[in-house]
């Protein structure tokens, strides 16, 4: 069966029935310039996701803010007129700063090793260590998590979901809040390989509704969404995982 | 009236983001933010209560930036705007680093053309379905699938060169 790039496409974006992804899947496993290409088309979408990722953790700025706040005050024929917008609005209100450094944006899209000297040195000793082919291992207490600990759970390392990947890995979000990182590590043979790695936001009171929603950092969501095949897996399901030592 | 404005401030970092992906520039994207949430609160008897609030929100957008764009007939920019540089300089090296890296995917979004990046961004950025990004640009589904395709086939070919 012909692949095109719709198809292909449609593939990494979720958007294929049952019957579409086996074919896709069939092909893709004689294939391995197409593998190629799926690869691509996912990473792209992850890269994508990821460097826009940071803006929705920015604080929202206060004339924004004052813009949608304000306007059920006035009349509606007062609301302001859009050739004025540049002007400041009348009640700006000071905003509550998210701690996020402003580059937290562009750590959203780290990719594997780009960063890994720095994490290892500044931030990170005992958890992630590099390893001959470049890859970030998981190590010590991060590590241990990931093989014991279900979802939810406490502890140094904390890990938020469990899922699978098309090629049948079992990956896992964690965030360490004492070294201030987040990502995705995926089990390969006997070790947890960092996929992607990016700055935890530091535990704040912040009323911003996805970080209460959610304890996984928005850039990581964002590249689960790249990874993912099917849902995350349900407590039986890490639990299986589990007992099956995390093995495909 | 209330919980309408309240989800609409809940909607804004989400709305900042589309912005951001889809006009290449900070200060452009959260001007078409405010001009969107405006339009929203003048046309809020518009919106049909129990439906999609974010996408009824993009639409709005969308709109916007395409009267905006008429507006202004601006040549399009291959050059990070300089408030980006302001982001540098707190962290070193990985900062740099991961700067560049994303700055590299928001100068091959921004060489894309204008209906291609809009389409990427509904998906890519904001997860929206197929379905629901066709909805938001008034399109059919054919139509976007096709501005995807041609979209990311033109960012790996671009990102590819850049590496």
């Amino acid at each position: 069966m012909k692949i095109d790039d719709r198809k292909l496409i449609a593939y990494v974006d979720g958007e294929l029935d049952a019957v579409g992804r086996a074919q896709v899947e069939a092909a893709v496993a004689v294939d391995p310039v197409l593998g190629v290409r799926l690869e691509e088309h996912r990473l792209l979408r992850s890269k994508v996701a990821g460097a826009y990722a940071g803006v929705a953790q920015e604080s929202v700025p206060a004339q924004l803010m004052a813009a949608a706040q304000a306007a059920a005050k006035l009349d509606p024929d007062n609301v302001v007129k859009l050739a004025d917008r540049r002007k400041p609005p009348p009640v700006a209100k000071p905003q509550v700063k998210v701690s996020l450094p402003a580059w937290s944006s562009v750590a959203a899209t780290l990719m594997v090793g780009v960063v890994a000297g720095y994490l290892i040195s500044q931030q990170n000793a005992g958890m992630l260590a590099p390893s001959m082919d470049g890859s970030l291992v998981a190590r010590g207490g991060l590590a241990r998590a990931l093989n014991n600990n279900l979802s939810a759970s406490s502890g140094p390392a904390r890990l938020g979901l469990s899922f699978k990947t098309a090629d049948g890995r079992y990956c896992r979000t964690f965030q360490a809040d004492a070294q201030r990182i987040a990502g995705i590590a995926c089990r390969e043979g006997p070790r947890w390989i960092a996929r992607m790695t990016t700055t935890a936001p530091a535990p704040t009171k912040t009323h911003d509704y996805r970080m209460a929603a959610s304890a996984t950092a928005p850039a990581v969501l964002a590249a689960v969404d790249g990874m993912i095949e099917g849902e995350p897996l349900d407590r039986a399901g890490e639990m299986a995982a589990k007992a099956r030592r995390w093995r495909s | 009236m209330e919980g309408f404005q309240r989800e609409i401030v809940e909607l804004l970092p989400r709305l900042r983001r589309l912005a951001r992906a889809i006009t290449r520039d900070v200060a452009d994207a959260d001007d078409l933010t405010q001009l969107t949430v405006e339009r929203a609160l003048v046309r809020a008897d518009q919106w049909a209560p129990g439906t999609r609030l974010d996408s009824w929100m993009y639409k709005i957008m969308k709109n916007a930036w395409i009267d905006e764009a008429r507006a202004r007939t601006r040549q399009s920019r291959v050059f990070a705007p300089e408030e980006q540089g302001l982001n540098i300089g707190i962290d070193g090296a990985a900062a740099m680093e991961a700067h560049l890296q994303a700055a590299s995917v928001e100068q091959a979004m921004a060489r894309l053309p204008a209906d291609q990046r809009v389409a990427v961004a509904l998906v890519l950025v904001e997860g929206l379905s197929y379905r629901e990004a066709a909805a938001v640009l008034e399109v059919p589904e054919g139509t976007l699938t096709s501005r995807l395709v041609r979209g990311r086939n033109a960012l790996l070919a671009d990102l590819r060169g850049a590496a």
